[in-house]
């Protein structure tokens, strides 16, 4: 059962601040550099994100570019 | 739980459409058995290797690299590869390497054309050369020095 008041706060939340709701959701803590290298790093760190998986998705954004 | 997006979801191709047929005949799909997913690679598995096209050193400088990983780099506007290595903390600083390719037009050199590019050595001293050398400045040296104190008491007698 899907709790709907808690959905639109989460919604809320993700309009004013995305940062903030996606830096809660995966864990990243304020100390770490607000650019996408050093949260990545991050995520690599912390096994949150493998090796493969982020050369994937930048293939993947490589491709989008051209 | 991840699935193919691609995977046909009835495990049924339809066959191609022959007129009408009875709604008993129709074909009857069925949802495809669930196959078990690809599980993925654990995180700690040791030294990834893969090859990475980039732009620039800078590029390959700044890419990011998970703790025990290695990527290998290929720049695409220069002759060079770059290797970076991080260990497995991530508190240690990281291994670049840069290679430069060079194109040889030759298959790999054998055994025998490379004992044939052997270093000439005539414009060298040899070792025995310079033994013999050294034997010479050392009887000098002894001849001088003898000659040296036969000066000195010579001198010594004339005093007395």
């Amino acid at each position: 059962m899907i709790d709907i008041n808690s959905m639109m706060s989460m919604l809320g939340q993700l309009k004013q601040d995305p940062r903030k709701v996606l830096m809660q959701r995966f864990n990243i803590p304020e100390n770490v550099g607000n650019d996408p290298q050093s949260i990545i790093q991050h995520l690599m760190n912390t096994g949150q994100v493998s090796q493969a998986q982020f050369n994937q998705a930048m293939q993947m954004k490589k491709m989008f570019q051209k | 739980m991840v699935t193919n997006p691609y995977a046909n979801p009835f495990g049924y191709l339809p066959p191609a459409y022959q007129g009408n047929i009875a709604p008993s005949q129709a074909p009857i799909y069925q949802p495809a058995p669930q196959t078990p997913t690809q599980q993925t690679q654990p995180m700690s598995a040791p030294l990834q290797i893969s090859c990475v096209v980039v732009q620039s050193e800078q590029e390959a400088r700044s890419y990011p690299v998970a703790p025990g990983n290695n990527v290998i780099f290929k720049n695409e506007t220069a002759p060079y590869m770059y290797s970076k290595t991080m260990g497995n903390s991530a508190l240690e600083p990281p291994t670049f390497e840069k290679y430069r390719l060079v194109k040889e037009d030759e298959a790999e050199p054998k055994a025998a054309e490379q004992k044939k590019e052997e270093i000439d050595l005539s414009g060298y001293v040899m070792k025995t050369d310079l033994s013999e050398y050294a034997k010479k400045t050392d009887l000098k040296e002894f001849v001088e020095q003898i000659e040296n104190i036969k000066r000195d008491i010579t001198a010594l007698k004339n005093k007395k």
